[in-house]
């Protein structure tokens, strides 16, 4: 392995071979119930190691919520699930007080942001109210209910979800909410020979018995509840961001891609501060997850998308033609060796045309 | 008891109205009626019927039109509405005519047929002067303005096109922006001086990528795919390898890297193509 490689020799080997076993174990429970979605997985591990939010994007159908159940079972955290809909009320994500029949005293009755790893599904199908509470739940990691404030335990993620495709009856979540979400990965759909593997593992799947029936086994049914990471080991792969070391060059290359998504002609609204802070805590935990202990601009521009994309608004003109954010991106991260405002390889293309 | 002088001035009052100052001006006969005012005429007369000669033109200066025309033991009882647009003396009988064409003899006369028609005006009333139409020089009408109004709007349009078109054939040396290679050429000699900071050299890396990336034809791939591209090519792997432990890996781990060897290439790119110098 490459990374065994990069690794061998760097100081603090144990520790970050440790952290490595850790990935491999992960990665491979995952395996056994998830086809493909290799870089589904690594941005979930890059949230977890990072402490960041990730906003998974995809029609329905590709495994989302079975990914995160599977990872929530690999690891020894507490997991939860909320299902977004329309008449979901802020009280049943972050609870309440109710009112103690016996003593005649209100109590506190937590909700399920209480967890370590909380999948917030179709998280758009919510009303802005309730939203905006688990986003600050997210953000401050700590919630008030009636007159005590609680803080949210460690780790705590949130994965949420939303569809693309289906917009009738949603809530479309604004930038600055979108922006508390460290990355926004857009899920594709698994290779031919991916999706063969899928069908020939649901063939295999059968019925289970139950009571004096049978019911259909569904791949939930294959997670084995035994974890085969602790969160200590989570925590020491936190821990080891720290080691990564991060260049003054680097540094300065995520700074021209920021500054630059604030001067594109196409873009209303660049990317925050924030942005950048995540591309470079996620650069981090994406050079430990292969193995370096140092970033290279391979990171950057494999994070680019996810940690920025979310985060741009494209103006009118750009719209009216016709233009996407991600190709808008693409055409930013392509012309960083030009002057910043000289033509861009993708101007130039549609200039000619 | 009555005043003695009652009787008197009663006679006087009678006598000031009957004066001939205050009767109506003498007419020959009939109604007399304003300029534009309608006056209904009511005549017997014996024979056929009549009727209005319809008007032709608006130069009549009568406007006669039937009301009623009610049979009567030897003749008709007509009701006649005028309106006359002129003032003077009118005979009705000029404007009417027999129904039966076959009758020819001559319309009876009668005091209702004799109109005089006086006028609103006061007397001394001034008259403006006849208008005096002119008519305007004629370009040659609506068509030939359409004509030269086309042709001046394509003429214009022409010289717009040639005159932008002789202005993007000239020669724009000043303003011409600095090529990939104009720019690498500098940073690359400071490089080969170690006199590059952390921004020059972010600099470097991100033209050495665009460089290769343009030269290997990866402009339409991602990002992420052009990289991976770059790395796998054995020249730009090779350099991009040298430049991430040149330029990214920790101090205390960093291994020796020849930056002579590896950006000598570099020195002498050319600019079209961007083709490296033998």
């Amino acid at each position: 392995m490459v990374s065994q490689q990069v690794l061998a020799g760097q100081p603090g080997t144990g520790k970050l071979a440790e952290v490595h076993r850790f990935i491999s174990l992960v990665r491979e429970r995952i395996g056994t119930v998830v086809v493909g979605q290799d870089v589904v997985v690594e941005r979930i591990l890059i949230a977890l190691f990072s402490g960041g939010h990730l906003l998974l994007q995809g029609v329905p159908g590709l495994a989302k919520t079975l990914l995160v159940s599977t990872l929530s079972r690999s690891i020894d955290l507490a997991f939860a699930r909320i299902q977004f809909t329309i008449d979901l009320l802020p009280s049943d994500i972050i609870g309440s007080e109710v009112l103690d029949q016996r003593t005649h005293e209100f109590r506190v009755n937590q909700g399920p942001v209480f967890t370590n790893l909380l999948l917030a599904d179709e998280i758009n199908r919510a009303a802005p109210k309730v939203q905006s509470a688990l986003l600050e739940a997210m953000q401050e990691r700590r919630v008030t209910i009636g007159r005590e404030t609680f803080r949210l335990p460690a780790p705590f993620v949130v994965i949420a979800t939303q569809n693309p495709v289906e917009q009738a009856g949603t809530f479309e979540l604004p930038e600055a909410q979108l922006d508390r979400f460290m990355m926004c990965h857009r899920l594709v759909y698994p290779s031919p020979e991916e999706e063969l593997e899928v069908l020939r593992r649901n063939m295999a799947l059968g019925v289970r018995r139950e009571d004096k029936g049978a019911i259909a086994r569904t791949e939930f049914d294959m997670l084995d509840n035994r974890p085969v990471a602790t969160t200590e080991q989570l925590v020491l792969a936190m821990e080891s961001l720290e080691g990564i070391h991060v260049s003054e060059v680097f540094l300065r290359h995520v700074i021209e891609v920021i500054q630059r998504t604030r001067s594109h002609p196409d873009i209303e609204l660049g990317a925050s501060p924030r942005g950048g802070i995540n591309l470079v805590k996620g650069a981090r935990a994406r050079a430990l997850i292969h193995g370096r202990d140092y970033v290279i601009p391979e990171d950057l521009f494999a994070l680019a998308e996810d940690v920025l994309l979310h985060r741009l608004r494209l103006n009118y003109e750009a719209l009216a033609d016709g233009k996407t954010g991600a190709e808008v991106l693409r055409d930013i991260l392509h012309s960083l060796g030009d002057v910043p405002g000289a033509a861009s390889p993708a101007s130039r293309r549609s200039a000619s045309t | 008891m009555s005043h003695p002088g009652t009787p008197l001035l009663a006679i006087l009052i009678l006598a000031w109205c009957g004066s001939p100052c205050l009767a109506q001006p003498a007419t020959p006969s009939g109604p007399q009626v304003l300029v534009g005012m309608s006056v209904m005429v009511e005549v017997i007369v014996p024979g056929g019927e009549l009727e209005p000669i319809p008007l032709e033109d608006r130069t009549s200066p009568m406007v006669l039109r039937t009301v009623a025309a009610d049979a009567t033991a030897n003749g008709f009882h007509y009701r006649l509405d005028c309106v006359a647009l002129e003032p003077g003396a009118f005979d009705l009988r000029r404007h009417l005519r027999w129904k039966n064409p076959l009758e020819k003899a001559p319309i009876p006369d009668r005091p209702e047929w004799h109109l005089v028609v006086g006028s609103a005006l006061p007397p001394g009333q001034v008259i403006p002067h006849e208008l005096d139409p002119h008519t305007n020089l004629s370009l040659g009408g609506y068509r030939l303005i359409l004509w030269v109004a086309s042709t001046l709007w394509v003429t214009g349009l022409v010289v717009i096109l040639l005159w932008r078109g002789k202005g993007s054939q000239a020669p724009a040396h000043p303003d011409q922006p600095e090529t990939l290679a104009d720019r690498l050429r500098p940073l690359v000699e400071s490089g080969l001086r170690g006199e590059l900071g952390p921004a020059r050299q972010a600099e470097l890396e991100r033209i050495l990528l665009a460089y290769w990336r343009r030269k290997l034809g990866l402009d339409q791939a991602g990002p992420a795919d052009a990289l991976r591209h770059l790395k796998a090519h054995p020249e730009a792997g090779a350099l991009l390898r040298s430049l991430e432990q040149w330029l990214h890996q920790p101090p205390h781990a960093r291994q020796p890297v020849a930056v002579d060897e590896m950006l000598k290439p570099y020195r002498q790119v050319s600019v079209t193509g961007l083709g490296v110098a033998p």
